[in-house]
């Protein structure tokens, strides 16, 4: 298979072999169980629902994929960089760039699975698994969340070869960004001013469409259609800085090696 | 048509506040097809901008540049379809995958069908003498089979020109000479290739023609046989079955700097000027000396000459 599906195929597979012979990478989402422990342990005394259970599950996921995308997936180009495999591809003769995107989402599709490990500790700590009232919505939000998290890092990725100190910023995006999602409160009981930040952030809808989606709630497809249009932008946005990063590099304004 | 054309070709790296550095300053070059053809010169003279500007990695301030006729700047992804860049050293490949994994997604972004991919990839596993480790993560490999393993990943896409940036550099004796065949190889299958390279002894053995670079400008191009002879340096003769009586005459000779001779009767001479050649050949000839030699100076001489000695400065 020739073409940009080929060059597509092929940057899965390529990408899928470097992870799994280096699965230290993937060790954030081994950690994602301790976060889901922590959140069910504090709401244990108060003999939670399965809603708030799934509620908490869901945030726990959120945040993994959040982590995963700004911590790992966003250094697909930093470890080209690194091994000068990107001063090589870029005399390809056409496809980089596609490659580029697709191992970024190659890499932030991982983090799928934590969603079967906040169901598993769920049960084994509360005897109840998440509670999926809608599951092909639900399976539309997780999609759109993790669309969402590569388009994140693809944004990250092309800031980390252009700006120095930018993984000092990495730190930043964590947090700050669970809070500014409506992870941690509710998106509207947020200040004015941090609200409409909020609101232009397509984790806030993601994490709603999620939540409607799990709880069978109105509002859940509107949500998710927010969240897309979102990730769709910054997706966009990700992928012009990166072909001006390759732009740049060509004018040798930004150097092929840290 | 050549295969790489380079006019006026100027680089110049801007930096803030700083008045920017020049790369390359007014390159002129033609290299043919079927040329292996050498850039010379010390660190930093501009052989790496070069080298990069052909494989469309940088754009040129001015100036034109063409490789198989296309323009790197207009049809840059033309040029890449044509160009294979070879680095030398660890840098360039994946790693933690096999050879064949990393030729296989070269492949794939060169848009070469999977099963033409499959077919080149096994025969060149063999041709390059890494089928027994077609498998293994190249980061465990030693230097010079990592320079195949590069070599390979430029071939899996079948260029008709190659630019090879210090290819051999770092590897051993044995390394560096079977690398070397491997180039003769390629010219012999009509491939055009531009090598950067600090190893004299490599270009004079390899290529047809080079070029002595330094400070972003071109001091010289021609053969390397013409260079030498060119320079009026330092010459050396030497004979077997020299007499003693004979090389008595030899040091009586003028013009003569140094006559060395071993136990076996083989004698080194070597003189300065080009015409204390012939009274020394005359001496050798009378007392019936035998397996007569004479050697240029060679590339090395010539780079010494042409650029100057800044020893640890830039």
């Amino acid at each position: 298979m020739t073409g940009v599906a080929g060059v597509a195929i092929h940057s899965v597979r390529m990408q899928l072999r470097l992870v799994l012979r280096r699965l230290g990478s993937l060790a954030p989402l081994l950690i994602n169980p301790l976060y889901v422990v922590v959140f069910f342990g504090a709401v244990a005394a108060h003999r939670p629902s399965a809603e708030l259970l799934t509620s908490l599950g869901l945030t726990a996921f959120v945040m993994a994929a959040w982590g995963h995308a700004v911590f790992t997936a966003s250094h697909v180009i930093d470890e080209e960089r690194f091994s000068g495999t990107m001063e090589v591809n870029l005399t390809a003769p056409a496809g980089y760039l596609v490659s580029l995107v697709v191992r970024i989402v190659t890499v932030t599709v991982l983090a799928a699975p934590v969603i079967a490990e906040v169901a598993v500790v769920g049960l084994l700590t509360h005897g109840t698994g998440l509670v999926i009232r809608v599951p092909f919505q639900f399976f539309v939000a997780v999609l759109t969340c993790l669309a969402g998290c590569a388009a994140g890092a693809l944004l990250l990725s092309g800031l980390l070869v252009l700006v120095r100190g930018a993984r000092t910023l990495q730190n930043a995006l964590t947090y700050p960004f669970y809070l500014l999602g409506g992870l941690i409160l509710p998106h509207f009981s947020l200040p004015e001013g941090l609200r409409q930040l909020s609101d232009a952030f397509f984790l806030t809808w993601a994490v709603e469409g999620l939540r409607a989606a799990a709880a069978g709630s109105p509002g859940g497809w509107r949500d998710l259609g927010l969240a897309a249009a979102l990730a769709v932008a910054s997706g966009a946005a990700g992928t012009l800085m990166l072909q001006r990063v390759l732009l740049r590099l060509r004018r040798g304004e930004v150097r092929f090696h840290d | 048509m050549a295969a790489i054309e380079v006019t006026a070709l100027r680089r110049v790296f801007t930096q803030r506040r700083r008045p920017g550095h020049v790369a390359l300053d007014g390159i002129d070059l033609r290299v043919e097809r079927g040329e292996v053809f050498g850039l010379l010169g010390p660190n930093g003279a501009g052989k790496t901008t070069l080298s990069r500007i052909l494989s469309t990695l940088l754009l040129p301030t001015s100036g034109t540049v063409r490789v198989a006729g296309h323009d790197v700047v207009t049809e840059a992804r033309a040029v890449r379809s044509c160009v294979g860049l070879v680095l030398g050293g660890e840098r360039g490949l994946y790693g933690r995958l096999s050879p064949r994994r990393n030729w296989e997604y070269w492949a794939a972004m060169c848009r070469v069908p999977s099963r033409v991919a499959r077919t080149r990839i096994a025969s060149l596993l063999a041709e390059l003498g890494l089928e027994s480790r077609a498998d293994e993560p190249v980061e465990t490999f030693s230097r010079g089979m990592l320079q195949r393993v590069h070599l390979g990943r430029a071939l899996v896409a079948d260029p008709p020109v190659l630019i090879l940036d210090e290819p051999t550099s770092g590897m051993d004796p044995n390394a560096a000479i079977g690398f070397r065949r491997l180039v003769e190889d390629l010219q012999a299958a009509g491939k055009t290739i531009l090598m950067a390279t600090h190893d004299m002894a490599e270009a004079e053995q390899l290529c047809t023609r080079v070029a002595f670079l330094d400070r972003g400008r071109i001091l010289a191009t021609d053969d390397p046989e013409r260079l030498g002879r060119a320079l009026d340096g330092v010459r050396t003769i030497s004979a077997t079955h020299v007499a003693p009586a004979a090389v008595r005459r030899l040091e009586a000779l003028p013009g003569v700097g140094e006559c060395t001779v071993d136990g076996s009767g083989k004698v080194v001479v070597g003189v300065t000027r080009r015409e204390d050649v012939s009274p020394v050949l005359a001496v050798l000839a009378e007392e019936n000396a035998r397996d007569i030699r004479t050697a240029g100076p060679g590339l090395l001489e010539v780079y010494r000459t042409l650029i100057a000695d800044r020893e640890f400065s830039l």
